[in-house]
């Protein structure tokens, strides 16, 4: 099977005054289809870094970076556009929703973007708005909704596209231990359900423990790799 | 899409965007007023001239300068019969325009004569008032004169000029009218006065300085046919000056144009620029979903342009009513404010704004224009935005 995410002997520089800091240095992974893994790391380890670049929002500094085989650097900005849009959903700590649009446009923005049609649309938004348990919040705006509630239609704003790739940045941070769990319960059924690829970033044990691959990062290098019996799930 | 994110967002920004758009709001109703009045000012100014003082132009004395007064004492001429037969035919009137000295209540005023038919039609005056038999010459003046010299209707005073051998005479004048004029050149320093009794006073018979044409006389059919004493000076030539004197005026209201715009334009773009500081996280998400930077940069211009659009929509709304209100009934000019002083002859007392459908039409979509380039300047940054940068709320 092919991995949807193939990364050789990347590198990644940031300018800083007149040098450079290696935030990543000479990484080697592979993500398969349908992966359950999480970035897990200390602050400042590199996660965020890793999952920019493979969510095509940045470009590496060295190596090469496969993403559903397309070689990530050679993408004009327009296409690195399309890409997301057609295939990778994000999941932010912060939630990130559009704060004048109702729990229903925001999770049927992504599908607007794609030029699905009106029916389409709505069969899609009502679909995944049911996984998440918001059918009765679909006119709220996101002013109104809880911390978890607004978590959920960031979910349901990511996987409404049916994504090749997940990619979550500390999605539990802003949340409670109820709460975390209940998005995560719902991660794993969807990573089921739909053969998505989740990567997390993470230095929450909750997290951690649903996992099925756990990449530790220590100072932008990969620490150890390892498949771990994922007991909740 | 765009249309509908762009509204969501637009309205969503709430108070501010109603501050805005008012304020946008009336710097266009004042731009229109303003032009309104400014049309005004030159089409009455140019209808004053030619119906107090140029007619249709002049065929003048060669020497005839009316910026040089004492020149005046030889800058008349005898008529011939041809320009006596157009007089006849009321394609034209006589002129004699000669300097002397006034004194009403003792004081001393350097003045012009200007000696015309009381019977004439040509000028928009009220010369028929100067066919009184008073027992005096009768005269009348301007209500700038009337003021200058304290002289009203029915006021008497002494007249001295210099005659055709270079000694002083004098004579006794009675004001029969005071006239209400609107170009202060025929007005100032000016005594209107029958022709005949100033050619008896300077002992000449059917002298004039300018023969005015009325506007339906064309001037060169003439003028091969009569001495070359004459020249012929057209309404275009006559009106040079207050041509460029408007041009000036012109630029003063693109000046107050442009503040007014300015003012509008400056909280639209304060409101871009800050958008693209506080919306970056909401910009880096809209990159995360797939959105590319043109996109981006439409969404923002658009935002920008709806306020011009609102601001047109509440502009008509109040605004129509009352440029329809000023338009019709005028407004008094503020007291002592002298419209003379602005060089602008024309303007009395009340102005009415003077809407023309074609410049309101240009100013709207020229300021439309200015208000999406303001929206565009700011939005255009967002190209340079590093979609990573944007999530983390910052520039690089
Ligand atoms: N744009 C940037 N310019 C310079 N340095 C950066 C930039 N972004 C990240 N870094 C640095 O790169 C390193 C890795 O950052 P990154 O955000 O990937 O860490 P992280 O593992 O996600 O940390 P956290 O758990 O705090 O989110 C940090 O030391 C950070 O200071
Ligand atoms: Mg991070």
């Amino acid at each position: 099977m092919q991995n949807v995410i193939e990364i050789r002997n990347m590198t990644k520089h940031y300018p800083v005054g007149t040098g450079k800091f290696t935030a990543l240095e000479d990484i080697n992974l592979q993500f398969g289809k349908g992966e359950f893994a999480g970035l897990v790391g200390p602050s400042g380890s590199g996660k965020t870094t890793l999952l920019n670049i493979v969510g095509t929002l940045d470009n590496q500094s060295e190596g090469e970076v496969a993403v559903l085989g397309n070689d990530i650097r050679i993408l004009s900005s327009r296409q690195a556009a399309d890409m997301r849009s057609e295939h990778i959903g994000f999941i932010f700590q912060t939630y990130n929703l559009l704060p004048h649009y109702t729990v229903f446009e925001n999770v049927e923005f992504p599908l607007i973007l794609l030029k699905y049609p009106a029916k389409k649309r709505s069969d899609l938004v009502m679909e995944v708005l049911e996984m998440v348990g918001l059918t009765d919040k679909v006119k709220s705006k996101p002013a109104k909704l809880s911390g978890g509630q607004c978590q959920r239609v960031a979910i349901a704003r990511a996987m409404v596209k049916k994504p090749a790739i997940l990619l979550a940045d500390e999605p539990t941070a802003n949340l409670d231990v109820d709460n975390s769990h209940n998005i995560l319960q719902l991660m794993v059924k969807m990573n089921k359900e739909m053969n998505t690829s989740f990567i997390f970033s993470t230095h929450d044990e909750k997290v951690i423990r649903y996992l099925r691959r756990k990449i530790n990062l220590l100072d932008g290098k990969v620490a150890s790799d390892t498949e771990q019996l994922n007991n909740d799930a | 899409m765009m249309l509908k994110l762009a509204l969501k967002n637009f309205f969503g920004a709430g108070l501010r965007t109603w501050l805005n758009i008012l304020v946008l709001s009336i710097a266009f109703v004042a731009i229109i007023w303003l032009q309104g009045i400014f049309v005004s000012f030159s089409s009455r100014a140019f209808d004053a001239m030619i119906a107090e003082e140029i007619g249709g132009g002049y065929i003048q004395h060669k020497e005839y300068d009316p910026y040089d007064p004492t020149s005046l004492e030889e800058t008349f001429a005898p008529l011939c019969e041809i320009l006596l037969d157009i007089q006849n035919r009321e394609k034209a009137t006589a002129m004699l325009i000669y300097p002397a000295i006034a004194y009403p209540a003792g004081r001393m005023h350097n003045v012009t004569l200007r000696g015309i038919k009381p019977e004439q039609t040509i000028l928009e005056l009220p010369t028929e008032k100067m066919a009184a038999d008073l027992g005096v010459v009768p005269v009348m003046i301007g209500s700038r004169m009337s003021r200058s010299t304290s002289l009203s209707e029915g006021d008497r005073f002494m007249i001295r000029w210099r005659d055709r051998r270079g000694a002083l005479d004098a004579k006794e004048f009675e004001v029969a009218a005071v006239m209400s004029l609107e170009n202060q050149s025929v007005d100032s320093g000016q005594i209107w006065m029958p022709l005949s009794d100033l050619q008896k006073m300077l002992q000449t018979d059917n002298a004039a300085t300018i023969m005015v044409l009325s506007t339906e006389f064309d001037g060169q059919s003439v003028m091969g046919r009569i001495a070359d004493d004459w020249i012929l000076k057209t309404q275009y030539d006559l009106t040079e000056d207050l041509r460029s004197l408007i041009a000036m005026a012109d630029i003063e209201y693109y000046v107050f144009y442009i503040i007014f715009l300015l003012l509008a334009l400056i909280s639209i773009f304060d409101t871009q620029i800050l958008a693209l500081f506080r919306r970056r996280k909401e910009m880096g998400t809209l990159m995360s979903l797939g959105m590319t930077r043109h996109q981006l940069i439409g969404l923002f211009t658009f935002e920008g342009g709806l306020y011009a659009l609102f601001a047109l929509l509440l502009g008509a709304v109040y605004g129509t009513p009352i440029l329809i209100w000023t338009a019709r009934n005028g407004f008094p000019l503020p007291e002592g404010m002298d419209m003379d002083s602005f060089g602008i002859p024309g303007i009395t007392d009340t102005i009415y704004p003077d809407y023309r459908f074609s410049s309101i039409f240009s100013t709207i979509i020229l300021s439309v224009i200015i208000v999406v380039i303001v929206s565009y300047l700011p939005a255009r940054r967002i190209a340079r935005l590093k979609p990573t940068d944007a999530l983390r709320g910052k520039w690089s």
